[in-house]
């Protein structure tokens, strides 16, 4: 990921960061001789902590520069935002672009992107806008093509956004708006089960735009695993909170998630080729917070078990938060002492099934290779061609090994730790073209 | 022998059962702990046309566990589209097998 400054003096946020700091160290100094106190009371004006903003930049209560003293019209350039190729350089950008609420007045956006390859990003973009200090003024400039993503995660109405005119991108572009879905319910009738509609008939909107729909299975199949999906986001969001209509049988019902996407249309060589993106994000806590909090004891004496058999293997890259993590997502793995845990690998099963390409397809030229990419906490895991095992029992696993072998170590590309950058919570994005098998045409 | 049925429908437009904590509030809803010692028959009509493994898991797993899988075959019968008795089955199937696909050397 490139990262550099646009306007306004040459110097990074970090710099500036310390720059302001020091300065207000200094006045404060100052202040202190002046009075003849020992210690003054400090202003933090217009700070308000937030799990997703302050999860992201650890520091930013320290770094934070109160209204009078903050820089005005800076810039910085941002480009290849992307959890499937970039996970660090990206978290490394959205921990700059707070740097900048704590330390400016106004800072301009410059989205160097033709398009969006990836909407993780920019949906995380969006819901810290929401935390952004009110007083900052933030505004943007970005292509055609990028405005479509920006408008659907609704970060467009956060930003005084400048669209540049001259760009096209021989792409169409059908965007699934950003929505939030809060897990307390008392029926049935659930938001998430309502958000998943919308999503499957999206996907259909899309598709008969162009004279083809989902199958009857393809819909289903859909509409249950984005169900599912957002079920586990919110429930694993707030671990500890109690769910009265369950007698306290669920715990982690009032979590939260947020799930956008979009299709786009593209021609490659004389095909029509579909890509349908979309990522669910929650905010809280990590998939190894929330399991390990709550498991039942045998479950965490299982994972704990199988670590310390991998002991001798575990290399620099991992830690065992990242086997947890792992492990989570096989089947029957749950935090519930009910039957359970078949989320994950119901998803990654649907994701090889509607998206899965062989090799040599992907390698055709602008052929996006599907992924699938989970980030929680400080862990990640990249699902990219390679597809879960059945075993006698009917569980399904994916060890992410050749053998995919549980008892043997991952590969360290596809499961590793991200070290001093962390998500707060856990993100899910997902990027594949839409399979054949899957779809009919409208009219039959 | 008394047959019960139990009809789950749902007004909103999604038409999906989804969520653990949906089944589970369904269980409790219906009482089906207290109806499970008796020798009735129940009958769960799925006026829905989707329906999440997790549900189906949150609703009916404990039961699969209490029952066995010949016991819960003989106390329950469903109604329903075949897409959903497919999941119904298929879960049932995941409940009475009754682990994970973590390998067995590594149970404590």
């Amino acid at each position: 990921m490139k990262v550099s400054e646009g306007r306004g003096p040459q110097h990074n946020s970090r710099e500036c960061a310390d720059q302001c700091k020091r300065r207000h160290t200094k006045k404060i100094w100052r202040k202190m001789k002046k009075s003849g106190k020992k210690s003054i009371k400090i202003e933090q004006s217009g700070f308000a902590g937030s799990i997703l903003l302050d999860g992201l930049l650890p520091k930013r209560k320290d770094i934070w520069i109160k209204q009078s003293e903050r820089y005005t019209d800076r810039a910085c350039n941002v480009s290849q935002l992307n959890f499937f190729e970039d996970p660090t350089s990206t978290l490394k950008k959205l921990s700059e672009i707070i740097r900048h609420e704590c330390t400016t007045k106004t800072l301009t956006l410059n989205f160097e992107e033709k398009t969006c390859l990836d909407m993780a990003p920019y949906m995380i973009l969006a819901l810290m806008a929401k935390n952004f200090n009110p007083k900052w003024i933030i505004s943007a400039t970005c292509t055609k093509s990028l405005h479509e993503v920006l408008k659907a995660t609704k970060l467009s109405e956060k930003l005084n956004l400048e669209e540049l005119k001259e760009e096209s991108y021989p792409e169409d572009i059908w965007p699934f708006e950003l929505e939030s879905i809060c897990g307390e319910h008392s029926t049935l009738q659930t938001p998430h089960a309502l958000t998943a509609r919308r999503f499957t008939d999206s996907v259909n909107n899309w598709l008969s735009k162009v004279e083809w729909t989902l199958t009857a299975d393809g819909s289903d199949y859909l509409s249950k695993m984005t169900a599912e999906v957002l079920d586990n986001a919110i429930i694993h969001s707030r671990p500890g909170t109690e769910d009265k209509t369950t007698g306290g049988l669920i715990s982690g019902a009032s979590g939260e998630a947020h799930i956008a996407g979009y299709m786009t249309k593209r021609k490659v060589g004389n095909q029509d080729r579909y890509t349908c993106h979309f990522s669910v994000v929650s905010v809280g806590s990590s998939i190894f917070e929330s399991l390990n909090k709550t498991c039942p004891n045998h479950t965490r004496d299982q994972i704990n078990n199988l670590i310390k058999s991998h002991n001798k293997s575990l290399r620099s890259n991992w830690e065992k938060k990242d086997l947890w993590t792992l492990y989570a997502l096989q089947d029957g793995v749950s935090r519930f002492k009910q039957a359970g845990g078949r989320g994950f690998m119901e998803l990654i099963n649907f994701f090889v099934k509607f998206g899965h390409r062989k090799e040599e397809e992907v390698s055709l030229n602008g052929v996006l290779p599907s992924q699938l990419v989970i980030l929680s906490g400080n862990t990640y895991i990249k699902v990219d061609g390679i597809a879960p095992k059945k075993d006698a029992k009917g569980f399904w696993s994916l060890a992410f090994n050749k053998e995919n072998d549980l008892k043997k170590p991952p590969s360290g590309k596809a499961v590793y730790n991200l070290g001093n950058y962390k998500f707060p919570g856990t993100v899910l994005t997902v990027r594949f073209e839409l399979n054949d098998e899957y779809l009919e045409k409208s009219h039959s | 022998m008394v047959e019960h049925v139990i009809v789950l429908e749902i007004e909103d437009e999604s038409k999906i059962l989804s969520g653990k904590t949906t089944g589970v509030r369904a269980r409790l809803k219906y009482d089906l702990d207290k109806l499970e010692l008796t020798p009735d028959h129940i009958t769960i009509k799925f006026k829905v046309p989707t329906v999440t493994s997790s549900f189906v898991l949150g609703m009916l797993g404990e039961s699969v566990k209490k029952l066995g899988l010949e016991g819960f075959k003989k106390k329950y019968g469903f109604d329903a589209q075949n897409r959903v008795l497919e999941t119904i089955a298929d879960n049932i199937d995941f409940a009475a097998a009754d682990g994970t696909a973590l390998p067995p050397s590594a149970k404590s």
